[in-house]
């Protein structure tokens, strides 16, 4: 599945148009917060196999930024994050592209060699989930903490989501053969 | 410091010490010379006196024995006559009576038959027989054996106390035969009152007294004899010797002497009194000059660690003084700079106008006291740029001696305002980079969005159709949408072409002159910096021109730049930049212009460099952008002239630009 977070809205519509004409499903958020917001529930309709596309600039919580949150939280392995940067971005894209992201694109980008990109990533995604069942059930405690915390809006969510991490956060997570049934629709 | 502040306080107290030695010697032997003479002339004196009482006494000697002399003789004529018979006893006693009147010396003279029976006697009282003294007795006996008178030697007589007598025996004798005797006595007393003289007896005490010593008469009319001036001279008569003796009355000579002693006694006094005076003085100027010492030693010590050049110069430009802080920023040693009248060797050649002209303006006294910058040259030729400050320099008596400078160096403040430009510069270039970086990410985001959209449907769509298309109506709102963002991207670019025309030059009527003269302060703060000397030279009666002065002057300054820049590296006095600005003939392609060209003598620009000089973003500098010249050509064309260049024949380079001037409606 492929989350795209981008503020503008054409962009956000005919990326969704492209996935959809490569036959993946895709959501999108218009910010950070609004993507962390409805993770959970991307989540539960497509756990393994997802990918984000995130807009180097937008208002409020960049793209990095974005992508920092979930560095630290270990889960860009789970869920790989490709950037879409404009010009002068690049630098930016690139460092972040060395702290573990999975791609980055300029505009004006080739849009097939995006999505072969995205569907590496969803491979790669998968992969990992399969391969440990801590990281999905990372991913699933991160995405409910932050939807019910609250607190995704500012760049200070992974301090607050530390600060309650420690209460029991236990959800049913599907097997790995639910996940690659999933992934396969 | 040390040892020349031994030098200078120790020294003079043993000079002191030998200053002082020889005036004292001096005085001494001056004083002692003193006493010497007046001793001498006392010498002289008494020395006189006693000559001058010798003579006298030996003429009172002379007299007395005279007078003896003749006495003798008329007694012993009258007793032969009397012996012989040639007078008669009468006559006899007549001479012998006028004898004893005439000289009073004589008591009496008696005659003595052989007997020794009074035969006449001058004195009725003299009674038959005649006594004598013992003394006479004897005289008498031994004058009639030797027959030759004899004098006795004086007794007092029979009176108790009475005078002194001296008896003359004359033994009278008829052929061998003793006829009796002619007596005279002699008082001494009378005798001497007799022969001294008045005036003798006022000066000495004359005495007469035996071989003995024992005094005999005295006479002293002006008081007794001092004692002082002595002298003493035989009186030989026949059968005894008598002793005249003279005593001064006065006294060791006083008043001459005194007055003399006192004379060198006072003006000794008085010359040690101006000795001491002097001394005092000299203490007093001593300590006065050790002051002075002290206070030039501080006004050096202070000069010497100022860092502020401190020049003096007399009335015709000439320098008197530098301190070590001027020598050190000149470069050049003391001896070398004082005495020295301009030009002077720390002059730089490019600023000699300069000079000349401050230094005829410090000489008519217009100075102006907030001071002024230039710059020297150094002794190995670095420029140090100066602040100098004049001030008059006044003597004790309120005449102009000349004219005091003191230079601040301001290398380093230089710098600094060098570093804080070139900060800002850099500041500013960067805030126009970022504006401008700024400004072309968001028109390229903007312009982005949409294309990014459009491709993203497109490809999308297309995707669809190499999929197999079932329904040709899902791709119309794909394709509406793409429409929409094409719309978009057409609208961004028409609005920024909108803000570009908004920023369309203004030209008006503008001159060259007034151009150049707008942007000469600026330039000049650059040209400073660098020490480039600026000369313009504008052709006069330039026609105006149709320009947006903002731009040209933008154009000037990057040209001037640009020059300025170029002749960083260049020795100090190469460095002259110049602005021109002539009137072009007409050509068969160009009409007549005006072209305004910036000279320099620069690093030059080479082939390579050249063929790429209008390329945009090309930069020789580490932080140009590479639009500078572009734009400069640009806004020139724009103007609807031409921005060339071409070397410069003196070296360096030189950049013209033409603009078409506007022409007087007639």
């Amino acid at each position: 599945m492929l989350l795209i977070v981008d503020d503008e809205e054409s962009i956000r519509d005919s990326l969704a148009w492209l996935a959809q004409s490569c036959g993946i499903s895709a959501t999108t958020y218009s910010s950070s917060a609004d993507f962390l917001d409805g993770l959970q529930s991307a989540l539960d309709r497509d756990l393994d196999g997802s990918c984000a596309l995130l807009d180097v600039r937008m208002p409020g919580m960049s793209g990095v930024a974005l992508f920092d949150l979930l560095a630290t939280r270990q889960l860009t392995q789970v869920l790989p994050v490709i950037f879409l940067t404009g010009h002068g971005d690049v630098p930016m894209a690139a460092d972040a592209l060395k702290r573990g992201a999975f791609g980055f694109f300029e505009k004006p980008f080739n849009d097939n060699k995006l999505m072969d990109r995205v569907q590496e990533a969803i491979a790669s995604s998968k992969m990992a989930c399969g391969a440990a069942t801590s990281a999905r059930l990372r991913l699933s405690s991160f995405a409910e903490n932050m939807a019910g915390g609250g607190c995704a809006a500012d760049e200070s969510g992974a301090a607050h989501f530390c600060a309650c991490r420690g209460a029991p956060v236990f959800r049913p997570v599907m097997d790995q053969g639910e996940a690659e049934k999933h992934g396969s629709e | 410091m040390h040892s020349l502040s031994t030098m200078l306080f120790a020294t003079p107290v043993r000079r002191r010490a030998w200053q002082w030695l020889l005036p004292s010697v001096l005085i001494l032997l001056f004083i002692s010379t003193l006493f010497w003479l007046s001793w001498e002339a006392r010498q002289l004196e008494s020395s006189q006196r006693q000559e001058q009482m010798v003579v006298d006494t030996r003429g009172l000697e002379q007299a007395i024995r005279f007078q003896l002399e003749h006495n003798e003789e008329l007694i012993q004529i009258a007793g032969a006559e009397v012996t012989k018979g040639r007078i008669s006893k009468t006559t006899l006693l007549e001479r012998l009576n006028s004898l004893h009147r005439n000289s009073r010396e004589i008591q009496r003279i008696i005659w003595l038959a052989p007997t020794g029976k009074l035969l006449a006697s001058t004195d009725e009282s003299t009674t038959d027989p005649v006594i004598f003294s013992p003394e006479s007795q004897v005289i008498g006996e031994r004058a009639r054996v030797t027959t030759r008178p004899q004098y006795s030697k004086p007794a007092p007589s029979s009176i108790r106390n009475g005078p002194m007598l001296m008896d003359f025996h004359v033994p009278l004798f008829l052929g061998d035969t003793y006829a009796g005797s002619l007596v005279a006595t002699y008082q001494l007393d009378n005798l001497m009152e007799q022969m001294v003289p008045w005036w003798y007896a006022q000066d000495y005490e004359v005495t007469i007294s035996d071989s003995d010593d024992k005094l005999l008469a005295k006479r002293a009319a002006g008081g007794p004899g001092r004692g002082v001036y002595i002298t003493s001279r035989s009186l030989e008569l026949a059968g005894l010797t008598l002793v005249l003796g003279a005593n001064s009355v006065k006294d060791v000579p006083r008043f001459l002497p005194n007055l003399l002693v006192g004379l060198v006694i006072a003006l000794s006094l008085s010359l040690l009194w101006s000795l001491w005076l002097l001394s005092r003085d000299i203490a007093r100027r001593l300590a006065t000059e050790n002051e002075l010492r002290q206070q030039v030693l501080f006004r050096t010590a202070m000069e010497n660690s100022l860092v502020t050049g401190l020049r003096a110069r007399d009335l015709d430009g000439r320098v008197t003084y530098v301190n070590p802080s001027f020598c050190q920023m000149v470069g050049y040693p003391v001896e070398e700079l004082v005495g020295k009248a301009p030009p002077m060797q720390y002059w730089a050649p490019e600023a000699m106008e300069e000079y000349q002209e401050r230094f005829s303006k410090v000489l008519a006294g217009t100075i102006t006291p907030q001071g002024f910058e230039t710059i020297f040259q150094s002794a190995r030729g670095k420029r140090v740029p100066v602040l100098i400050f004049e001030s008059p320099l006044v003597d004790d008596s309120g005449k102009q001696t000349g004219w005091m400078s003191s230079i601040l160096d301001i290398s380093e403040q230089k710098k600094v305002e060098e570093l804080n430009r070139q900060q800002q510069e850099k500041l500013q270039a960067s805030a126009r980079l970022a504006t401008m970086g700024e400004m072309a990410s968001m028109l390229a985001h903007e312009v982005n969005q949409p294309l990014a959209a459009i491709s993203s449907y497109i490809t999308g769509a297309l995707n669809f159709l190499k999929n197999g298309l079932t329904d040709p109506e899902i791709l119309r709102p794909v394709l509406e949408k793409t429409n929409a963002q094409a719309q978009r991207a057409g609208q961004i670019i028409r609005s920024v072409h909108e803000f570009v025309k908004m920023r369309e030059p203004a030209r008006h009527p503008l001159t060259v002159v007034s151009l150049i003269e707008s942007i000469i302060p600026l330039v000049g703060l650059q040209a400073q910096q660098f020490f480039v000397s600026i000369k313009t030279s504008i052709e006069s009666d330039l026609p105006p021109v149709l320009a947006d002065r903002m731009l040209l002057e933008q154009v000037l300054l990057n040209l001037t730049r640009n020059a300025i820049e170029a002749m960083q590296h260049v020795a100090p006095e190469q460095r002259i930049l110049r602005l021109t600005a002539v009137m072009q003939a007409a050509t068969p392609t160009m009409p007549e212009m005006v072209v305004v060209s910036v000279i320099d003598q620069g690093h030059g620009i080479s082939n390579s460099v050249a063929a790429r000089l209008f390329s945009p973003f090309f930069s020789t500098k580490a932080e140009g952008m590479g639009m500078g010249l572009n734009i400069c050509r640009t806004a020139i064309e724009f103007h609807g002239g031409t921005l060339s260049h071409q070397p410069n024949p003196g070296g360096g380079t030189i950049f013209m630009f033409s603009l078409p001037f506007l022409v007087e409606k007639t």
